[in-house]
């Protein structure tokens, strides 16, 4: 097959692909619980309007015709018009208005990335293991993993206040032409380019430029994600291509240094460029929603969102098809430069792969032949265990609860609850019980706290346990495997040793680990780790009261915990503000400071975690599996299977993610589901969906490989059922791929909850997540209260740099040479 | 190219290439490895010298030393490297640029992965040709096409603005060849060409070689860890072993009467030397080792089967070995033969405390 032939195939599916995922909106949209009329007349329902409006709307058609309708007139671009948020304007009208400013943002950021990245990333790449490719590829890696949302309200602060920090000397408004930080660029300059140059050169070249200086801040945010991403994949483009046998044949040639760096080593190098490229469209659009929110543009992601969270759907479907076909176009744009880029494509050349080999071992006989070793580390494990013991049946009685709960009639609750009383007696050595901090002054000294300590140190005291326990836990899990290998292992040697030591190796990816059994540690003993509790403090405060010293009666006080936290909000003012790491009015220690409402804000960042991370984990969990086995059976099967799960995984991929999990979102905002703790059940089931495809993509050419191997047909042979052929023989080959790409999946899971709880689609209150945290200090982060706004982000920052550092980590030890494609997973898809 | 015209080649004139007491470092975190440590041997007009040893003995690190391609954290730390009356160890990155390519030609081991995948085979011909011999355009093409003819591609004018991936393995390395020989060199170094290749098409590229050599008069070395290549192709072998030449002889010479134990020992574990049906192919027990300090012993005494004493503690030297005027020379305190044991340590001892770096 020639590469144009290629080309013209891939031209030729991407058509099934947009029919298939306008099809996915279509069903979205009709077949979800959200009623498109009620959303138009609001408040003025009335039965005759509604009636009116479903005539008008075709919606009392049968649902196939309805269908047949829809596409044909998207296909032929008869958009229709808005319901809700512009009635009777039509779709044309409303995107000429929106889309110039959309496409003025994309351009500067694209431009941004690709101008700044891709240099970047090629110096440091063609210096490896200098200062500034250190720099280069640390400043990288942490610049995309901050969320847009949240970088965007820092920059608009920072420019904002540039003025008042620099005493005058600088501001952002002023410089160059005068302009606003937060607004729609004016583009008026574009309507007729060449006649009002030639009129007025001097007014339309300043309009060009206030333009551009408007767009500038938050094209800068926009394209960081891309940015990073480029700059990575261009090092390591360079890197390789430099090792490689060509450069030193061409070397050998005489090639002088410029001429091996330009035509050989950069031409090369942008092959593994182009999908981060072209990936860009899709962070771009998601982003756009973002960045176009915090800085006021109202573009096609601001328009996408209000028509969404307004209930428009007849807009949301012309603006999903435009976003496919946006996407799928720049799909067929990738296909194109690959074609032009590298000779290859089309040319089915072998493919090498490394076996890896798995030897069973009869354990217990090994450990009675040899028990010292176990025995002690038993021993240790049993005292582990033993003073975290309480813990443990309580998490066992909470979860005995739950299923009773469940079950018809409640049998058995009362044994249950005596159960859970039980275990509630036993001593912990980890517990608030155990090293109080919530004590209060009585005028000479602390009560109620830890030996007498004040709070912060009698907190700060639990939590330096809480991670040394952590840690001792998790020392003792090393000790155990390594104790497994050294006196148990049949085998000297595995092939998994390898994978061990090669991470033991690699410095960035135990930084990464470490970053995140911090996060993991602060997710699980949320309870313990708050300077008081989430139901005290958060959930139930006007059922609570809080002792303190009070300076005007100079006596113990008592108050009701609702009302302290009234009187402790941080809201910018000097007196109103609760700084981290200060006491409030109240005597309450406040590690983190607290939020606008006088919540303790450290609190709410464990509980953050913890949800977070469950929803990472469970979503990625479920998608891994659903990819895992459809990756079986199209690898096992080939043919229909494989060509039909092309087509779904193609469509789902070619939907804009963000856009997706937004409508999913408001569609089954007022469903059952959607209360299940807090909106948390719904985001995993939405990211799970939406998700698989990458999952399976990832996987899809491993899982190929290893199908085509002789154990696959030595199995086959000996009789095995085709589910024993995949689960035994060929999951255990891919699944250390999957692994890679879920985990560097994680973070942009997390950045996307974060975005959308930021817009106020995601987890809902109570339960606090971190990006309402950074909502609720947006307008406070230039005040003494930046703390609200500042800390969560930092800490998505931080535990996504943690993620992708521990995912590179993974990857290089369990296979140096993967491909596993798709950064823009690594950055929640712009969010 | 037969043995007398090589030889004829040897007594008269200058060598086209000569290098004295070459050494190569590698400075790891942990220790500077000598990967070359103190070589020389010459390079006539016409001649192929063959480089054998196993992996590890610093092979491909003599090619690249005298390519001036050796890269950090590698270093050239002793010798000359004389190449037409010149020391290349002399020259400066812009006058050995016109040298690679130009004067010595180098071609690789892996003709899969030693041509650029991006760009056609006629133009990364024509890269060699525009750098050396300022050609351009269809001039270039046309010499592309007939140095690809030369290297026996058909179809050549076709074939010249394929890529890479479009040509057969044995193709691939007719093309690098053709590169190389793009601007006339007068040296080729020849990396493991056939090791990637199948054993017929091993024996074309050697054929090709033979005939380029005759039409030409080139000088070439010839790396390889195989001695049956080895016996196909060149004129003069060089033994190398953890950093050294062992022994230097003819080739007939050397596969007649090898004299340094690891030359028999290579030798006996070539498989179809008329072995008798019952008897063992014989192996080189254990691994070449690194060597990282300064040579106070012989290197190979770990696996000699003829060791004594005195290996450990004294650097056999070369010395003559021949029987006839052959210029046979070997490294092993077992010669000079003719002199009694202690006499012929002795003789080794004193050539090692002559001689120093030079540079």
């Amino acid at each position: 097959m020639s590469r144009w032939q290629y080309f013209l195939r891939r031209v030729l599916m991407s058509i099934p692909v947009v029919i298939f995922g306008t099809t996915i909106t279509f069903a979205l949209i009709r077949l979800g619980p959200l009623d498109p009329v009620s959303a138009i007349l609001g408040t003025q329902y009335n039965p005759q309007a509604a009636e009116q409006i479903r005539t008008n709307l075709g919606l009392n058609q049968p649902l196939w015709s309805q269908y047949l309708d829809f596409m044909y007139r998207l296909f032929t671009f008869q958009l229709g018009q808005s319901w809700v948020i512009a009635p009777g304007t039509t779709a044309y009208e409303l995107i000429e208005i929106y889309a110039p400013r959309t496409i003025w943002l994309g351009f500067w950021s694209v431009v941004i990335a690709l101008f700044v990245g891709i240099p970047l990333g090629f110096y440091a790449g063609l210096n490896p293991n200098t200062p500034s490719d250190y720099v280069a590829s640390f400043g990288g890696i942490v610049w995309r993993a901050m969320p847009n949302f949240w970088l965007a309200i820092m920059l608009v602060t920072a420019l904002s206040q540039l003025g008042t920090w620099t005493n005058g000397l600088f501001t952002w408004q002023t410089w160059i032409v005068r302009t606003n930080v937060v607004t729609p660029p004016a583009l008026g300059f574009f309507q007729s380019p060449v006649e009002q140059f030639l009129e007025d050169p001097g007014g339309w070249t300043e309009s060009f430029i206030r333009a551009t200086k408007q767009i500038a801040p938050a094209a800068l945010v926009l394209g960081s994600a891309s940015m990073g991403n480029e700059m990575r994949i261009g090092r390591t483009a360079v890197l390789e291509t430099i090792n490689s046998n060509y450069v030193e044949t061409a070397r050998a040639k005489g090639v002088s240094g410029r001429s091996l760096v330009w035509k050989h080593i950069f031409r090369n190098a942008l092959i593994p460029l182009v999908p981060i490229i072209t990936g860009e469209a899709f962070l771009l659009l998601g982003g756009s929603v973002f960045v176009e929110t915090v800085f006021a543009i109202n573009g096609l992601g601001w328009l996408f969102f209000n028509a969404a969270i307004n209930g428009d759907l007849p807009l949301i479907g012309t603006l999903m098809f435009i976003f496919i076909l946006i996407l799928v176009g720049t799909n067929i744009l990738q296909d194109f430069l690959y074609t032009i880029i590298d000779p290859r494509v089309g040319y089915d050349g072998g493919i090498t792969v490394s076996t890896t080999t798995e030897t069973e071992i009869p354990l217990r006989q090994r450990v009675a032949e040899n028990p010292q070793p176990a025995l002690i580390w038993a021993a240790v494990g049993a005292v582990l265990i033993g003073v975290e013991l309480g813990a443990i049946l309580q998490v066992v009685g909470a979860i005995a609860g739950v299923v009773v709960n469940l079950i018809p009639g409640d049998p058995g609750a009362s044994a249950v609850q005596s159960l859970q009383a039980a275990f509630d007696a036993i001593p912990t050595l980890i517990s608030r019980d155990v090293i109080p901090n919530q004590g209060y002054w009585n005028g000479t000294g602390y009560e109620n706290t830890f030996l007498g300590l004040s709070p912060a140190v009698a907190w700060a005291i639990r939590v330096a346990v809480v991670y040394a326990y952590a840690f001792a836990v998790l020392a003792w899990a090393w000790n155990g495997y390594k104790r497994f290998r050294r006196h148990y292992r049949r085998v000297d040697w595995t092939p998994r040793d390898d994978v061990v030591n090669r991470f033991r190796g690699h410095s960035w990816g135990k930084f990464g680990l470490i970053i995140v059994i911090t996060f993991v540690v602060m997710a699980v003993f949320a309870p313990t780790l708050g300077p008081t509790t989430m139901e005290q403090n958060i959930l139930q405060p006007y059922d609570y009261e809080v002792s303190y010293w009070s300076e005007d009666t100079q006596s113990v006080e008592t108050v009701l915990v609702g009302e302290a936290n009234l009187g402790s909000g941080s809201q910018g003012a000097g007196d109103e503000n609760v700084a981290p790491l200060t006491y409030d009015d109240f005597g309450r220690f406040h590690p983190f400071g607290t939020a606008t409402n006088g919540k303790d804000l450290f609190t709410q960042v464990v509980f953050g975690a913890r949800i977070s991370l469950t929803i990472a984990v469970v979503a990625m969990g479920i998608a891994g599996l659903i990819g895992l086995a459809l990756a079986m059976i199209t690898a096992y099967y080939k043919g229909l299977a494989d060509l039909a799960t092309v087509l779904v995984s193609d469509s789902i991929q070619a939907l804009p993610v963000i856009m997706v999990l937004i409508l999913m979102l408001v569609i089954f905002q007022n469903t059952w589901v959607r209360e299940l703790y807090d909106g948390a059940v719904l985001i995993i089931l939405i990211f799970s969906i939406v998700y698989w495809p990458f999952i399976w993509r990832s996987i899809r050419g491993p899982a190929l490989q290893v199908s085509e191997q002789d154990w696959i047909d030595a199995a086959k042979s000996f009789g095995q059922t085709p589910t024993q052929v995949m689960r035994k023989h060929m999951a255990p080959y891919v699944f250390s791929y999957m692994l890679i790409y879920a985990s560097l999946s994680l973070g942009g899971i997390i950045i996307s909850v974060a975005g959308l709880s930021y817009l106020g689609l995601g987890i809902t209150a109570p339960t606090p997540e971190w990006g309402r945290l950074i909502a609720n200090g947006q307008q406070y982060v230039a005040s003494p209260s930046w703390h609200i706004s500042l800390v969560p982000g930092l800490l998505i920052t931080l535990v996504v740099t943690g993620l992708n550092a521990f995912g590179d980590g993974i990857r290089d030890a369990i296979d140096p040479q993967a491909d596993t494609g798709d950064e823009a997973a690594a950055t929640g898809g712009g969010a | 190219m037969s043995t007398e015209q090589a030889s004829s080649a040897r007594t008269e004139g200058e060598p086209l290439l000569s290098i004295e007491n070459l050494r190569t470092s590698f400075y790891t975190d942990k220790e500077v490895i000598r990967a070359v440590d103190g070589i020389s041997f010459d390079i006539f007009r016409g001649e192929t010298v063959g480089i054998v040893g196993e992996s590890g003995s610093g092979k491909s690190v003599t090619a690249r030393s005298i390519m001036r391609l050796v890269e950090k954290p590698g270093r050239i730390e002793n010798g000359r490297i004389m190449y037409d009356g010149e020391d290349l160890l002399d020259k400066s990155p812009k006058q050995m640029r016109s040298i690679r390519g130009g004067s010595i030609a180098m071609v690789f081991q892996d003709p899969l992965t030693s041509l650029n995948p991006v760009y056609t085979v006629g133009n990364q011909i024509k890269e060699a040709l525009r750098l050396h011999r300022g050609l351009s355009g269809s001039k270039a093409t046309k010499e592309a096409i007939e140095l690809l003819e030369a290297v026996g591609i058909p179809d050549a004018h076709r074939r010249v603005r394929e890529y890479p991936h479009q040509f057969s393995g044995g193709m691939r390395q007719r093309a690098v060849i053709a590169m190389a020989l793009a601007c006339d060199p007068e040296l080729l170094i020849c990396d493991e060409p056939t090791t990637a290749l199948d054993v017929t098409i091993q024996a074309q590229i050697l054929e090709l070689l033979e005939e380029l050599q005759e039409e030409r008069d080139l000088g070439i070395m010839f790396i390889t860890h195989d001695m049956g290549v080895i016996a196909e192709i060149a004129d003069r072998v060089n033994v190398m072993y953890a950093g050294e030449i062992v022994e230097s002889a003819p080739v007939v010479e050397l596969f007649e009467s090898p004299k340094h134990p690891y030359t028999q020992g290579l030798l006996n574990s070539i498989p179809g030397q008329g072995l008798d049906e019952d008897e063992r192919l014989a192996t080189i027990e254990g691994d070449v080792p690194t060597p990282n300090e300064d040579p106070t012993y012989c290197r190979f005494a770990p696996r000699c089967p003829k060791a004594f004493a005195e290996c450990d503690t004294v650097h056999p030297v070369p010395v003559d070995v021949g029987d006839s005027a052959d210029d046979h020379r070997a490294s092993c305190l077992l010669y000079p033969e003719d002199l009694p044991s202690e006499e012929a340590v002795a003789v080794h001892r004193e050539g090692g405390q002559r001689g120093g770096d030079t540079r």
